[in-house]
């Protein structure tokens, strides 16, 4: 079982978010249904 | 916070990966026999709208060959598991806002390197495949249609040895036991 010796914290995931989010290209903005 | 050659000195140095057996030729692969992908269209959540858009990513397809082979006419082979690959030079330019100190990202590096952390598995560099290496985040698995794949072509297949590696990372993140106990069903039952 491996332990992560160093977790990250919820709120700075978002810098592995923008990561990924680099080496690709946005297509299209989701958008709520309107009600 | 860090260079590319200190990222790729303390990877190499404390990996078990071999970039010269971890990657092998794709020519003749199928679709999900350890292939990636440039521009594959998937789903990722917007945290700031509380929504998904829709972005073109490079990706591991994880999902069996077997199972989307469009000889095999049955149903439920039409959507497979992808994950999104990051690569090391776009971590490192993320990188400052989460580690303050050199040492600190060296640090989460070498973890890495070790499989101390069990979600990311680390991609060596290739040349003319990941010319940098990166890395694959197993808890941003997502899931898209066979069709995103028509006409693309493999830039990079895992060997048998690097299939290994990324099998015992998935085991290993997927599988490893709960660390909470949980109820018994069979004690319940009588």
């Amino acid at each position: 079982v491996s332990v992560d010796p160093m977790p990250i914290s919820r709120q700075d995931d978002a810098f592995l978010r923008r990561a990924i989010l680099r080496g690709g290209r946005l297509v299209a903005r989701g958008r709520l249904s309107e009600k | 916070v860090i260079s590319l050659d200190e990222a790729h000195a303390i990877l190499s140095r404390n990996g078990h990966a071999d970039p010269g057996s971890f990657y092998g030729a794709r020519v003749t692969l199928s679709l999900g026999a350890g292939l990636f992908f440039e521009g594959v269209r998937c789903p990722q959540f917007n945290v700031a709208d509380q929504i998904f858009d829709t972005f073109e990513l490079p990706v591991y397809v994880l999902t069996h060959e077997c199972d989307i082979d469009p000889e095999n006419r049955r149903p439920f082979n039409d959507a497979l598991i992808v994950c999104p690959v990051i690569s090391l030079q776009s971590f490192l330019d993320e990188a400052h806002s989460r580690f303050g100190a050199a040492a600190e990202c060296g640090q989460f590096l070498a973890n890495v390197a070790r499989r101390h952390v069990s979600r990311l598995v680390y991609l060596p560099p290739s040349a003319g495949a990941l010319e940098n290496g990166g890395f694959i985040y197993l808890n941003a698995l997502t899931s898209t249609h066979v069709s995103v794949f028509e006409r693309k072509e493999p830039f990079a297949a895992l060997s048998a040895t690097g299939l290994r590696e990324v099998d015992f990372a998935l085991q290993n993140h997927l599988l490893r036991p709960k660390a909470e106990p949980l109820s018994d069903f069979w004690r319940k039952l009588h």
